[in-house]
């Protein structure tokens, strides 16, 4: 049985959700090739420095979003519209044990390359389609944009403040993100069964059932009014902390802030309650807020901020470093995944390609010259 | 194309608190695995759970008592607030969940405020000069135990045993963290104000719109996708005068908002819908949890539902073929 160490993918993604998971098999030590064109570059090659002139030549190396997402992987540049690539990339499927895409539902059948095919070339092969409404439903043509999968799932409706429209934007933290974790548990899923049985599964998922896959505490009713969250603005620019009062805890709250028991009647009194903490905690630092908060037994956590703590996770979460050839240093999150071969920076367009070809292929140097002259390693 | 189990013949001992946890145990359950989970906090905490939500979670969970022994199994799933329950391990996989030290409510309803507030997700929902805006509905925790999930599976694959923890709050922060480069780079502020919502990263329009009968969400990615969406929905003027959605985003939302917002009112969620289908443009209605309970099924050809006595709730969202 092989390892992840041992395992070799495909990585057709592009923009967000597809090299997400990519970058997931590469962080647990899969060998992650990224199959790329200058054809139609992938989007997020440009994301965030599509005006930035002064790349030059290298802007499709500078956008920190793609370095995120494509840590550890290596680059291999195949124009799949050229007749004569559908060959290659059937090559590398028959050493490869995940092929990872996302481009718009039945591309891959456009390009000769569908399950039936990819199956034939290689049966222990494990495929992970991502869509918007998968690849055959009655949502199959909607591109598969963070904002549409959760504005289709409900999800954005939820994202209000009370008795006020959906006001959205919660997409960062729950779209593609949540399409890529799913997408990495299924094809895991799919390598343990293939390692056991030798046979292959194609997986095809949908983004907008991603997203309403976690929701369920939203729709079973009775669970939609769990303990109430208050938001409490302290002392500073911006500055919030947030408290859940759970069974028993406005009493620790009430305690807390020197605000008189609450009686028998709590929800009357629940808002007294929540107007003295507003005043108590406006001035105090939020920290001391949170301490004193938690001291008493309550549930409280601040609210931390991406821009001025260090990103995401403020200082408790240790950043890594990379540099990249291009850009220099940056540093980010490790994968929630594991980190075992994610340290290398995101790979150089196509620099890659005759490495892998060697490798997998076997290919000498003249035939890899002749596919480069023929504009299909383009 | 024969149905597939991908997970037929995985032992797993779900130890399980909170949501996140029992939540991965469900998904491994949907794809085949035999899940046993064995409640070790004690029952007042059990019961803070909702019924219908610890039903959902534990459906199809074979449930055992006492203490947990790993023995038989081949994967030990645990919230980190629970594993020292677990008995001896004997070389087995124990893949535990590390989230956030809580003051109280080991119920797990807590855990996706605090994930969301010190994940950096928090902070950036909402408008600007308003209280911020946690991701809703339990949400994040649901995500973490998603990650955990395969979390579990990926050490399972690198053939690892003992013990192994992973931390619920990297799941949120660091997919947070793969945009906040991007935002901060491009100047564009996280909180919301007018269409310069998060997740524009610089690029006009992004965000949600009313129409005539709720509401619909805009979303362009380049030029030609702004100028894609002004053309169906007949505001092709409005893209000729305003041509650059890099700038639009930067200094002329509200302007071109005043002149967008009119068009839209005029068209409903379905008119909108239809035209994102047939001309392929980033424009699609708000659907609220009515509109999705009543999808018949999301997708044709799957069982994404589980249908339950009185109800129907998620299942996996995706559909498997060999």
């Amino acid at each position: 049985m092989k390892t992840m160490n041992d395992l070799r993918v495909l990585d057709l993604g592009w923009v967000w959700a597809g090299p997400l998971v990519g970058a997931a098999m590469a962080a647990l030590g899969a060998e992650v090739v990224k199959v790329e064109s200058a054809t139609r570059l992938d989007p997020y090659r440009l994301r965030g420095v599509e005006r930035e002139e002064h790349w030059g030549e290298n802007k499709r190396e500078a956008s920190p979003s793609f370095h995120k997402l494509n840590r550890g992987k290596k680059s291999l540049a195949l124009n799949l519209k050229h007749p004569d690539a559908r060959g290659v990339l059937l090559a590398l499927v028959e050493q490869a044990d995940l092929l990872i895409e996302n481009y718009s539902a039945g591309t891959l059948d456009r390009l000769g390359i569908g399950w039936e095919v990819l199956r034939g070339a290689n049966p222990s092969l494990v495929a992970l389609s991502l869509s918007a409404g998968g690849q055959r439903g009655r949502w199959k043509d909607l591109r598969a944009y963070a904002l549409v999968t959760t504005a289709m799932a409900g999800y954005e409706s939820l994202v209000r403040y009370p008795d006020e429209p959906a006001l959205g934007g919660a997409t960062f933290g729950i779209a593609d993100p949540n399409i890529s974790s799913y997408g990495v548990m299924a094809a895991l899923a799919g390598l343990w069964r293939a390692q056991r049985t030798g046979q292959g599964a194609y997986i095809d998922l949908s983004g907008i059932e991603s997203v309403v896959g976690v929701l369920g505490a939203a729709l079973l009713e009775e669970s939609a009014s769990g303990p109430a969250e208050v938001v409490l603005q302290v002392g500073g620019d911006d500055e919030w902390v947030v408290c859940v009062l759970g069974a028993g805890q406005e009493d620790a709250l009430a305690a807390a802030v020197g605000h008189v028991p609450l009686g028998e009647s709590r929800g009357a009194d629940r808002g007294a309650l929540v107007e003295s903490v507003r005043a108590w905690a406006k001035d105090r630092p939020r920290d001391a807020v949170v301490v004193a908060l938690a001291d008493a037994g309550v549930t409280v956590a601040p609210v931390l901020r991406v821009d001025r703590e260090h990103g995401a996770g403020g200082g408790s979460l240790s950043r890594k470093k990379v540099v990249h050839p291009i850009t220099g240093e940056s540093s980010f999150l490790p994968s929630p995944w594991g980190e075992i071969g994610g340290g290398h920076p995101a790979p150089l367009f196509g620099g890659d390609t005759p490495a892998v070809l060697r490798d997998w292929l076997d290919m000498d140097d003249g035939e890899i010259r002749r596919l480069a002259d023929a504009g299909i390693l383009a | 194309m024969g149905k597939v189990s991908l997970l037929e013949g995985l032992r797993v001992l779900e130890v399980g608190a909170g949501i996140a946890v029992p939540f991965a145990g469900r998904n491994l359950r949907l794809m085949g695995a035999e899940v046993c989970r064995v409640p070790v906090l004690d029952e007042q905490a059990e019961d803070r759970l909702p019924a219908a939500l610890r039903g959902w979670l534990d459906d199809g969970k074979r449930k055992g008592a006492g203490r947990p022994d790993a023995s038989g199994f081949d994967l030990v799933i645990a919230d980190g607030r629970a594993v020292d329950a677990v008995g001896p391990v004997d070389g087995a996989l124990v893949s535990v969940l590390d989230m956030p030290p809580l003051a109280s409510l080991p119920d797990g309803l807590a855990d996706s405020a605090v994930l969301s507030a010190i994940a950096g997700a928090t902070w950036a929902m909402g408008e600007v000069g308003r209280p911020p805006l946690s991701m809703p509905a339990h949400t994040a925790a649901f995500l973490a135990g998603v990650v955990f999930a395969g979390n579990s599976l990926g050490l399972l694959l690198r053939g690892e045993s003992g013990r192994h923890h992973s931390s619920g709050l990297l799941s949120i922060a660091s997919f947070v963290d793969q945009n906040s480069t991007s935002y901060l780079h491009s100047g564009i502020g996280w909180r919301r104000e007018g269409r310069r919502a998060a997740g524009s990263a610089g690029i006009y329009p992004y965000g949600i719109y009313d129409c005539a009968d709720g509401q619909v969400a805009l979303i362009a990615r380049s030029k030609r996708d702004w100028h894609g969406i002004a053309a169906a929905l007949g505001a092709g003027d409005v893209s000729r005068r305003y041509p650059d959605p890099f700038e639009i985003a930067q200094s002329l939302a509200d302007v071109v908002d005043a002149e967008l917002r009119p068009i839209i009112q005029r068209l409903s969620r379905a008119e909108i819908l239809e035209t994102a289908e047939r001309d392929g443009v980033l424009a699609v209605p708000v659907a609220d949890l009515d509109d999705v309970e009543s999808y018949n099924n999301l997708v044709d050809e799957r069982e994404f539902w589980d249908f339950g006595a009185e109800s129907r709730f998620p299942g996996l969202p995706f559909l498997v073929s060999a």
